[in-house]
């Protein structure tokens, strides 16, 4: 069962097998998690979301069939569903990209997980400095282009699923692609030699 | 020159796709030999090679919080066992009734409520008659025997329906039940001699009444009521039938009082046509071959009721009211005599018009008259049927059925009336019609068209009876006369069934829709 296709395991769960979605769960709440996470900003909402997204997932099993990829589908619900989020996240404070991960006050913040490469103090403070001037520049895309990013860096679909999933024809997928990595290319300018160290 | 060469190749649109590995072997192929040549491909897969290496480092992957991996995961594991897997469409409909209360308390109500007014629509679910006074009782049977008295048809006469009265169920409880009956004699208390001991049984006061009456006219004692009313030394009992049965064969005193057991049960119910209560040696009724006199009724003990509540017929006809003789020995009175025929009224010397009028009755006779039953509904299909017959122009049935209406007091709408009339006028009987006519005039229940049609019809048929008595007056006469003796006929059996009482008038009425 672990080697099936995600779709015949959701063809499965369709049929009433139980330990097929849980297999399909597993799989890919990771991705997703990591998606919704990057794409909300906010891991409350994000664990929500995603609770939510393995929801319809169920509630619309009787009505999948297999004309196209499960990540498609999946991804097309969390998407529709995070859309939804950040609007009603507008109106809430921004999150700080110091904040915690975990509920704990002492637990990692996103900063805290970029790897410093064993490089010196300055080069880690460099780093630091990189990573958050990235991140600025990611949260500083148009909606559009961060939506398409995130799908392609994060949940890693493809250019024709991104497609699928926003429902926009794939070269305006990849034309909002490049203008997003060329902003993000301007944004790491002035650390390029950084980045070069860090590559 | 390298952007030229890019420019015309269409190479420079496949850097994207290269920097995230999705060209096929080919075009891979094709953009990589087309790279070396473009410094700005060179520039934008370097360039975007490193914002991707620099996205991952920023971005790692996190991993699901402890909520969602624990007690969320676990509810949406019970989510997802919770749902069923879809079936069958063409079951989805009546699955959804059934599971859901509401739908299916809806549709409990609407079955039970259609089903009730299917049968209501068909008449099944006429309250049964309640219990009627004796005097109410005896002018239904009177009117029944009076139906009764009509030439009976040839073919057989079309069943109607008629409600049972409610006495009927009991009685025939016992009649099924036969041999868990046990009659004696007519004593308001008396006593049962069994293996187990003599039982003093007592009937309740009222079947006490009606049997001791019964008794009285006939100089006979009546059977006890219900089983169920029997009492053992003052506490109500089940009683040993099976003992008593036994005990019952041996007793002949006890066979020869069954004559009619379930008759007496219950103040009036079924008679049978007589019980075989010393030929088998057991209590109870059963059902005899010979038929019950009364020949209308489908049902047997129905008809029994009829020959119960009609003494003075019981009289006429041996036969008939013997069946219920309490007391008396029921194999005697078992083999009822067939009924006699009905006395058929004397037409020697009858003039024409009478004749013509026997003509028509005997022309119609496989269209028998409707008997209006002792109960309402039969009286309003006797009016249907009447009506029926004026407007398709058999008169002679319509004005006998409405001159039995008549004399069971039954209200007979104005419409009815005109019809009456026309019937009347048709039939020769000119001077009832005008009287009736008149009757109708000056009630003013009915439209002036009405009244101008009967009268046109009228003065054009005493035209015509003018016209014959100009030509042949002497025979011409007869038929004033023969309409005066129809009519006298018709009425000769009123004396005999007199009008009941204003209490029986009233429940009737009481009864009647309209």
């Amino acid at each position: 069962m672990r080697d099936d296709s995600d779709e015949s395991l959701m063809l499965r769960y369709r049929d009433g097998d139980v330990r097929a979605f849980e297999l399909l769960v597993t799989r890919h709440r990771k991705a997703l998690f990591n998606f919704i996470l990057r794409f909300v900003r906010d891991t409350a909402a994000a664990e929500d979301v995603t609770q939510e997204t393995f929801l319809r997932l169920v509630k619309g099993a009787d009505a999948y069939e297999r004309q196209a990829k499960f990540t498609t589908w999946l991804y097309t619900i969390a998407r529709n569903l995070c859309v939804d989020a950040a609007r009603r996240g507008k109106h809430r404070k921004a999150a700080s990209l110091d904040a915690p991960l975990g509920d704990e006050d002492g637990s990692a913040s996103l900063l805290d997980l970029v790897p410093d490469g064993a490089a010196g103090v300055d080069r880690q403070a460099q780093s630091r400095e990189l990573a958050v001037r990235l991140r600025q520049a990611i949260e500083a895309l148009p909606d559009e282009q961060r939506e398409i990013f995130l799908l392609r860096e994060v949940a890693d679909l493809q250019f024709n699923e991104i497609a699928n999933v926003i429902g926009c024809p794939e070269n305006t997928v990849k034309s909002r692609m490049r203008y997003a990595l060329e902003k993000l290319r301007e944004a790491l300018e002035e650390y390029r030699d950084l980045a070069r160290a860090v590559q | 020159m390298s952007e030229t060469t890019t420019n015309t190749s269409g190479a420079c649109e496949l850097v994207l796709d290269y920097v995230y590995g999705e060209l096929d072997e080919a075009r891979k192929r094709t953009f990589e030999e087309h790279l070396p040549t473009c410094a700005r491909c060179q520039q934008e897969v370097a360039s975007f090679g490193r914002v991707r290496t620099a996205a991952k480092r920023v971005m790692p992957a996190v991993e699901p919080t402890a909520p969602l991996a624990g007690a969320l995961h676990a509810q949406l594991m019970h989510a997802a066992a919770q749902r069923k897997p879809k079936r069958g469409v063409l079951l989805s409909f009546p699955r959804k009734i059934v599971e859901h209360p509401a739908l299916s308390a809806a549709a409990m109500f609407v079955l039970v409520g259609g089903a009730i007014a299917i049968n209501w629509s068909r008449g099944k679910m006429a309250m049964p008659a309640t219990t009627q006074t004796a005097v109410s009782d005896e002018a239904a049977a009177k009117h029944a025997e009076a139906t009764l008295d009509t030439p009976k048809p040839t073919e057989a006469a079309p069943v109607i329906p008629e409600p049972k009265a409610k006495e009927e169920a009991p009685a025939n409880e016992l009649a099924k039940a036969g041999d868990k009956s046990q009659l004696a004699d007519d004593k308001a208390s008396y006593e049962l001699q069994t293996p187990k001991g003599s039982f003093a049984v007592s009937r309740p006061t009222a079947h006490r009444a009606v049997a001791t009456a019964e008794a009285a006219k006939k100089g006979k004692v009546a059977a006890p009521a219900s089983m169920k009313n029997i009492a053992v030394d003052g506490k109500k009992a089940k009683y040993d039938t099976n003992d008593a049965l036994a005990q019952g064969a041996k007793d002949q005193d006890l066979n020869s009082g069954l004559g009619s057991v379930n008759g007496a049960a219950g103040g009036g119910g079924a008679v049978t046509g007589g019980v075989v209560g010393g030929e088998t040696g057991r209590f109870g009724a059963k059902s005899s071959p010979a038929k019950s006199s009364a020949p209308a009724p489908a049902d047997e003990a129905e008809g029994a009721v009829l020959a119960e509540k009609a003494p003075a017929r019981k009289e006429q006809k041996p036969g008939a009211g013997q069946t219920r003789a309490y007391g008396s020995n029921a194999t005697t009175t078992a083999p009822a005599a067939p009924p006699p025929p009905a006395p058929q009224p004397v037409a020697a010397a009858a003039p024409s018009a009478e004749r013509d009028y026997r003509a028509a009755q005997s022309q119609h006779a496989q269209a028998p008259v409707a008997k209006p039953s002792a109960n309402a509904r039969s009286y309003d299909l006797a009016r249907k049927q009447a009506d029926e017959w004026a407007t398709t122009g058999r008169c002679a049935e319509a004005i006998k059925s409405y001159e039995e209406l008549q004399k069971a007091n039954q209200y007979i709408t104005p419409t009815e009336r005109v019809y009456w009339v026309r019937c009347l006028t048709q039939s020769g009987r000119q001077e009832e019609a005008q009287q009736r006519l008149d009757e109708l005039k000056a009630e003013k229940k009915v439209t002036n068209a009405q009244i101008e049609d009967a009268e046109k019809q009228l003065v054009e048929k005493r035209r015509e009876a003018n016209k014959k008595s100009k030509k042949a007056p002497a025979a011409d006469r007869a038929p004033s006369v023969t309409s005066e003796t129809v009519q006298q006929r018709a009425q000769e059996p009123a004396p005999a069934q007199a009008s009941p009482p204003d209490s029986t008038h009233t429940k009737v009425k009481s009864t009647t829709s309209y």
